[in-house]
């Protein structure tokens, strides 16, 4: 690689860490629809198992704006340890990063919300679009699903269902 | 931007990150003058709703000082997904990045120290000043700050204050 392009690569990088973070903090802010929409291709994917799916940029945007208020009426979305890997062509890339998460869980039944410790990883793809990273996919793997208040860690979700 | 330009960008953004850690170090000891002192601007304001306002380095050396040794006398700051943006000119810059928090907190009025869960973001300002960049303005928003030992989180500081 020359060092244009060495340079172009570290670039990228940092530029879609800063994506990541971004999309963390629209979450945090209730999903907040002009915030999150820039994060998302229009063909974009956003997939995690017991939570939900939707297809589309519009979709997602709405999806995630009700499930910041209606379910998780209240969170704090840390992202640590990004791997980032760009594709030889530089449009695409793929990314895993880590999620530690404190959410007010709302509950079925009427009760109080319940706070909610939520961990995991994301396994994303992004596209480069008019200069700008955006995600294409967001794959959520939640790996700790638990009321703050159980004595022990439950995660009813598989494969990590007890 | 020219190669030199470019790589500098990510230099300085580099170099604030490693602003951010030492930030977290200092606090987490005991908020030490000496490792506080290099952070800032002669100039620089610290600000969290909840906690306090301090103005000038001298002034920050001096309030930061109890913060972390009287009111919280042990702490982990952990500090993650920085969002760097650096002005054209090189020289000044802001920052974006999230606070998880252990901390024993000193109760109001004294006595034992409670364990305290403590999240939210710091909004900051950097400039550049003889090479090196150092906070001008630091804004802590606090969106969590709990006992540990609570069956729920509460945060006693608006706007998320239920009381």
């Amino acid at each position: 690689m020359s060092v244009e392009q060495r340079l172009q690569r570290l670039e990228d990088i940092e530029a879609i860490k800063q994506l990541i973070a971004r999309y963390m903090t629209a979450a945090d802010k209730n999903g907040d629809p002009e915030l999150m929409a820039p994060c998302f291709t229009e063909d974009a994917v956003w997939n995690a198992e017991g939570i939900g799916r939707w297809e589309g940029r519009d979709n997602i945007v709405q999806g995630l704006h009700e499930t910041s208020t209606k379910v998780l009426s209240w969170a704090l979305h840390y992202a640590t340890q990004p791997i980032i890997e760009i594709a030889d062509d530089g449009r695409s890339a793929t990314g895993e990063y880590y999620l530690w998460e404190l959410a007010k869980a709302v509950q079925e039944d009427g009760s109080p919300d319940q706070d909610t410790w939520i961990g995991g990883w994301y396994e994303s793809k992004f596209r480069k679009e008019g200069g700008d990273w955006k995600f294409s996919h967001i794959e959520l793997i939640l790996k700790l699903l638990s009321p703050a208040s159980a004595a022990t860690w439950e995660t009813p979700i598989p494969p990590w269902k007890a | 931007m020219s190669i030199e330009e470019r790589l500098q960008r990510l230099e300085d953004i580099e170099a604030i990150n490693q602003l951010i850690a030492r930030y977290a170090q200092a606090v987490d000891l005991n908020g030490d003058p000496a490792l506080v002192a290099p952070l800032f601007t002669e100039d620089a304001v610290w600000h969290c709703d909840g906690i306090g306002h301090w103005e000038t380095r001298a002034g920050i050396i001096r309030d930061i000082r109890p913060n972390c040794t009287t009111f919280m006398p042990w702490a982990m700051h952990y500090m993650t997904q920085p969002v760097v943006e650096v002005a054209a000119d090189g020289l000044r810059a802001t920052s974006n990045h999230y606070l998880w928090e252990l901390a024993k907190v000193t109760p109001e009025g004294g006595g034992p120290t409670q364990d305290t869960w403590v999240g939210g973001w710091y909004d900051s300002q950097l400039r550049k000043e003889g090479g090196a960049w150092k906070f001008a303005r630091i804004d802590l928003t606090l969106k969590l700050f709990s006992p540990a030992d609570g069956r729920a989180w509460e945060t006693r500081i608006a706007p998320w204050s239920s009381d």
